[in-house]
């Protein structure tokens, strides 16, 4: 009599190696080439008072001298001052338009942080411009 | 003589089956969790801001590095080149207007971004965003 219990089940499992190679090797591929960076963006409104020359109408213009430096009317502010005076102008005219303006050698993140800041008050009555020479 | 080979073997198997499944869960991880990157022309590493507008980085993106070198869909640019590519994107969109975003560095002079928004909007662009991450 042929006996079949000698034919053992667990010698029939398929092996497990090449399938954890593969699942390993996406793995590293998956990581290294995906991002979870979550990207963020400011709108740059072309506005009507782009230009610097029609911002006294229309809104204010702040002047980033240097870092932490910011200029209203030809006074060194710093920002809650600026967020002050722009404050008291949006109750009287609630389309108050800000232009900020840096110097030269200003590095973006500071015009990004006067630009986050002011927007938060504005909204989407804000915009960049080059000093004038 | 006993021969315990067998049970050794799945014994084994069974003692790395939990590591798979950790494997498993963190390949299903990054595949869903994850999204694509294709490299940059040259690094630059954007600005923090605290706005919370998402977006997604890869719709016309031009790049600024600390030095003021440009890049447009991973090539590098001169100020020139970029101004005809964007003219031609333009004259040739039919329905909306083509979107572009500035990545640029948080360290590049403010005035070399300001450069571009200034051509962008030259060329009729009417929007344009600047990418940042969030705080």
């Amino acid at each position: 009599m042929i006996n079949f219990e000698t034919t053992n089940p667990k010698k029939n499992l398929i092996s497990l190696t090449p399938l954890i190679d593969v699942v390993f090797i996406l793995l590293v591929f998956f990581m290294l080439a995906t991002s979870f960076t979550k990207w963020h963006s400011i709108h740059l409104g072309f506005g009507e008072a782009t230009n610097v020359s029609d911002i006294d109408k229309k809104g204010t213009l702040v002047e980033i001298v240097s870092e932490s430096n910011y200029q209203i009317d030809g006074s060194i502010k710093n920002m809650p001052q600026i967020e002050s005076i722009v404050r008291n102008k949006l109750k009287s005219n609630p389309e108050h338009f800000v232009l900020v303006q840096p110097r030269e050698n200003v590095p973006l993140q500071e015009l990004v942080y006067v630009m986050g800041q002011l927007s938060k008050l504005v909204g989407k009555n804000i915009s960049v411009a080059k000093e004038q020479k | 003589m006993i021969d315990l080979s067998n049970e050794n073997q799945t014994e084994e198997y069974e003692s790395i089956l939990p590591l798979v499944n950790v494997v498993f869960l963190l390949l299903i991880f990054f595949m869903l969790a994850g999204a694509f990157t294709t490299p940059d022309a040259f690094k630059v590493s954007p600005p923090i801001a605290e706005l919370e507008n998402k977006t997604q980085a890869r719709e016309g993106l031009i790049l600024i590095n600390q030095q003021g070198m440009l890049a447009y869909d991973g090539k590098e640019l001169t100020k020139t080149e970029l101004r005809q590519k964007i003219n031609n994107l333009v004259k040739n969109s039919d329905k909306e207007p083509p979107k572009f975003k500035i990545k640029a560095d948080a360290a590049s002079d403010s005035l070399n971004v300001i450069t571009i928004i200034e051509l962008l909007q030259e060329l009729n662009v009417k929007q344009v965003e600047l990418l940042t991450i969030q705080k």
